[in-house]
């Protein structure tokens, strides 16, 4: 019984309650999720046979029989044995989880740590009356209700508070059963009935009748086991009703305050829900008892794929696009139980939605893996952790195309020249989530595939949010799972104001924030995701990513050949753009030298922060770079300063624009984008010219530069 | 005479119109908690807009919109870009918010309505951005298939028409009456503007498309003290207006072209 489940009970549980379609809504996914559960647990929506497991020869089963063919119901015998397997399939034992009292089928248990005789005669024999007097299951008796409901009807006067039954049942039952030894119990009633006289039953031949052979009784413990969903949160009276159920699209009796397991519908709030009478409920939302069923039987797969980080959940639910087959369900069901929910890799987390696409994408059997290829789908939700439920972004059939894409495009990107310092790049960078991967390209595939699902991808360049409300980022994260371009303009805003996030009051955020940014712009513009600029912002030309020949002799040459790299990329192809780069260079590589070499406590770069600049204030902050630059050369005597400090960039800047930044004409965000992005290869131009230089001409200045740059 | 429609929903004659709004929400069924928007208006929203435009009353013309005499094609012109707008409203709850007490104990009328006086509540609505939909319409019913040419061709209606709520009123445009859906005959492969019902697996991929998908409903009756579906549909569509379905000439769904489009009736 607690087997694992195979594709052929996951095609008998399809069969029974799967309808035809492919799915196509969230209903649909938990439905199905509750048929994986149902397969899982032993193939039954309503009773639970493993449960009894625990009482299974260590405990005593306890029969009631009652004949039922007289005028009046008789007590015709008690008896006590073993509880064997083969015992459990009469018995239709329907476990309820929550709560005290009866369970969902007329078959009763006790405590598992066992009861004695009067626990027996007062609790159990409760329990059955109890379950005879539920308002679900009396709905049964009656006119509207099921034509044998006069069985129930029977039985509730057998264990009727002090009837004459009861009183001689419990006394017999204390005579059986031993008074002091606690014994783990299961009661059930066995009824004589003429099978003629009833509807529930097919056979002729029989006389003696067990709980799961009546229909009738299996119908009272499906109204029970849903009484919630047709009247949860309703004070007086239930909403149901006959209607379409709006998964499986068959007629019959529908309900309408079905469980949500992500809180999403519920009738509780009127005030929220304008014109919301809650008994008419059933008529917008229509499910039927099985699929109310399937929805609560599913909870525990749905809660499996949900990624919560940061104050917000991301519920990521698998599913096939195509028809529904045991080999599929199964496929699908081991990938969601593979899910470790606290597994990392490499220090990232590794959200479901990782876990389950490469437990399917590379699976050993090569039809899932082709199945993982052309079906795998996601239901896709986001929202903050809280009691009041509000979805920030939803995407129904996101498929692994996109993020597999933008996995590539940042892994190649990673590789390439823009964290290349050879090439002009920014450097590599241990634990910043966008400037490493790992040297395996197949392992750095999956760990970009992580990131970028579990959030860090956006995180990392994004401006912080406040916890509570709406986090636009998690709306951009299912932007681009459905492929939806992100706007450059966008992107600006955000990544100047993260900038203003990251600075500590003058000082300039570490370089690794612009890096990651350009980086990410990067990686969105290779995926094909970014819209709004005229050019790509990787290299256009096939350029590999070898090591170029530089002359590491030179500390100016050096500087010369990474600032013409740098400069070499199709953002930059723009003069004004490029202008508002090497403005940013040379404000940064001027502030480096006040900083590190004459040690001035509030460098040119503090007064010009990137997330404030204003083309005015570029002017001043730009003819103050070119004044000092002169000034400085004269007071150094260092072989490699020549009449003018930083000499590549001042020519190239020249060459650019005639004009001074208050004639230019820039978007005020891509101005101060290309200035910070500028600033950041400035700043550590020197520093990486010392670090790749070779000569023995300026030892003592690498010594000055590792404490500058530790800072 | 009114249109016949056949048994692949596919009318001899049609009437096609614009409609287009600042805003749009159509409320999905099993979300009560959460304010959400279908990216489609459902066919039985669709319905109730055109019993506006007509002046039909509450309750009097699902039978009009039924699956066999009505036939629908909805064609989304602009991207379905959604976003979520905060608003804040006065609560409704009979228990809480609303109040009878009015005049004093002597009075014999009394009076329900809102307690303003309370504090808003906030609730966040998820709404579609300057949302276009093409709407082909075909209705057997023939006095009601008149009355809403008539008010069409001449720009007029009874209630307002709206895209969902009644404050996000709609404009309609580009009328064009007697339209006749040809059908399309193609070996392999079909090429829909408007939605497709049926399933994801039943549009074949192109690069850089995304389909979505969803369930709304379709057709309603009469019932008791008020309606109940009778039918939901799944339908694919894309995001973005320009892209199209693309589906086997084979399959289930009958396309046929109006004016320059190729639509699927429902």
């Amino acid at each position: 019984m607690n087997k694992r489940p195979i594709p052929e009970d996951f095609q008998n549980a399809l069969d029974e309650y799967w309808h035809a379609r492919p799915p196509a809504s969230l209903e649909d996914v938990m439905a199905l999720y509750g048929i994986l559960a149902v397969a899982e647990s032993g193939g039954s929506l309503y009773t639970t046979p493993s449960k009894l497991q625990p009482f299974v020869d260590d405990g005593r089963l306890v029969t009631i029989s009652l004949d039922l063919t007289g005028d009046a119901p008789e007590i015709a015998d008690l008896s006590q044995d073993v509880l064997r397997k083969e015992d459990i399939p009469k018995l239709g034992y329907s476990h309820k989880s929550s709560g005290r009292g009866a369970k969902y089928s007329l078959t009763q248990i006790g405590s598992k740590n066992g009861n004695d005789a009067k626990g027996v005669s007062n609790t159990i024999l409760g329990r059955i009356r109890s379950w005879t007097g539920q308002d679900s299951i009396q709905s049964l008796i009656g006119e509207a209700g099921h034509p044998d409901g006069w069985l129930i009807e029977m039985l509730a006067e057998v264990f009727e508070k002090d009837s004459e039954t009861l009183t001689s049942l419990q006394s017999k039952i204390i005579d059986l059963l031993p008074s002091d030894e606690s014994i783990p119990y299961v009661v059930t009633v066995r009824m004589k009935l003429n099978a003629e006289n009833l509807e529930s039953i097919d056979t002729t031949d029989q006389e003696w009748f067990y709980p799961a052979e009546i229909t009738v009784l299996k119908e009272a413990m499906k109204r029970y086991a849903t009484a919630n969903a047709a009247n949860k949160n309703i004070d007086k009276g239930a909403s149901e009703g006959q209607g379409t159920d709006v998964v499986s699209g068959g007629e019959g009796r529908v309900v309408g305050t079905p469980e949500s397991p992500l809180g999403i519908f519920s009738v509780k709030h009127p005030d929220s829900q304008p014109g919301l009478r809650k008994t008419e409920s059933w008529r917008n939302y229509p499910i039927s008892d099985d699929v109310a069923m399937l929805f609560a039987k599913g909870q525990d797969l749905i809660e499996r794929c949900v990624y919560r980080n940061g104050g917000m959940e991301t519920y990521v639910l698998p599913y096939f696009a195509g028809e529904m087959t045991g080999l599929k369900a199964d496929a699908l069901y081991r990938a969601i139980d593979s899910v470790d929910r606290g597994r990392q890799i490499d220090e990232s987390a590794d959200p479901p939605m990782a876990q389950v696409t490469f437990n399917l994408t590379e699976n050993e059997n090569p039809a899932i893996r082709e199945l993982a290829k052309q079906e795998l789908r996601f239901y896709t939700i986001s929202m903050p952790i809280s009691d009041d439920k509000n979805i920030i972004a939803e995407e129904p059939a996101a498929t692994v195309y996109w993020p597999t894409e933008l996995a590539e495009a940042l892994r190649k990107t990673i590789d390439g020249p823009t964290l290349s310092p050879a090439n002009g790049g920014f450097e590599q960078f241990n634990n910043w989530p966008l400037l490493t991967l790992d040297t395996d390209t197949t392992r750095a595939r999956r760990l970009a595939f992580a990131r970028i699902t579990n959030h860090e991808f956006t995180d990392a360049v994004f401006a912080y949010r406040d916890e509570e409300g709406d986090d636009f980022r998690r709306v951009v994260d299912h932007r681009l799972l459905s492929g939806t371009p992100l706007d450059v303009k966008t992107l600006f805003e955000e990544y100047l104001q993260r900038y203003d996030n990251a600075s500590e009051g003058s000082d300039s955020p570490p370089v690794q924030i612009v890096a990651q940014q350009l980086v990410h712009l990067e990686t969105l513009s290779r995926a094909g995701l970014l819209k709004g600029i005229d050019v790509p912002i990787e290299h256009t030309d096939t350029m590999t990513n070898t090591e170029p020949m530089i002359d590491t002799s030179n500390i100016a040459a050096i500087r010369e050949h990474r600032l013409d790299a740098f400069l070499d990329r199709p953002l930059f192809d723009d003069k004004t753009r490029k202008a508002a780069a090497l403005a940013g260079v040379l404000v940064g590589q001027i502030s480096w030298h006040q900083d590190s070499v004459r040690g001035v406590g509030r460098p040119l770069d503090a007064g010009t922060k990137g997330d404030q600049l204003t083309k005015h204030g570029l002017e001043n902050a730009l003819t103050a770079a070119l004044e000092k630059a002169k000034v400085y050369a004269q007071d150094s005597n260092r072989s490699f300063d020549r009449d003018l400090l930083f000499p590549e960039t001042v020519d190239r800047l020249l060459d650019e624009t005639e004009t001074m930044p208050t004639d230019w004409e820039i978007d005020k965000r891509e101005l101060q984008f290309c200035y910070v992005l500028g600033h950041a290869h400035g700043r550590r131009s020197m520093p990486v010219a010392f670090q790749m230089h070779e000569g023995d001409e300026a030892k003592n200045d690498k010594t000055a530069t590792a404490e500058s740059t530790a800072k | 005479m009114s249109p016949q429609i056949d048994a692949d929903s596919v009318p001899d004659r049609c009437l096609s119109f614009t409609v287009r709004s600042s805003w749009g929400h159509f409320k999905r069924v099993g979300r009560s908690v959460t304010k959400q928007t279908y990216r489609i208006p459902p066919r039985t929203t669709i319905a109730g807009m055109l019993a506006a435009i007509v002046g039909a009353d509450r309750d009097s013309y699902y039978d009009v919109f039924g699956a066999d005499n009505a036939a629908i094609a909805i064609t989304p012109l602009s991207d379905l870009r959604t976003i979520n707008i905060p608003t804040v409203g006065v609560g409704t709850d009979p228990g809480q918010d609303v109040t009878t007490k009015v005049g004093n104990y002597y009075s014999t009328y009394n009076l329900t309505y809102q307690d303003t006086t309370k504090d808003r509540q906030l609730h966040a609505y998820e709404v579609l951005a300057d949302p276009a939909y093409r709407i082909d319409v075909a209705l057997e019913d023939e006095a009601f298939y008149t009355d809403l040419r008539e008010h069409l061709t001449s720009g007029t209606s009874v209630y307002p028409p709206s895209l969902g709520k009644s404050e996000y009123l709609a404009t309609i445009e580009d009328v064009r009456s007697g339209q006749s859906p040809g059908r399309i005959e193609n070996d392999t492969t079909i090429d829909v503007d408007s939605i497709v019902p049926g399933s994801l697996s039943d549009a074949i991929p192109q690069g850089g498309v995304t389909y979505g998908i969803e369930r709304s409903p379709a057709v309603m009756e009469q019932d008791g003290g008020g309606r109940r579906t009778t039918r939901f549909d799944d339908y694919v569509y894309t995001q973005q207006a320009e892209n199209s379905v693309r589906i086997k000439a084979d399959a289930d769904p009958a396309p046929v072209s109006v004016g320059s489009r190729t639509v699927v009736f429902r």
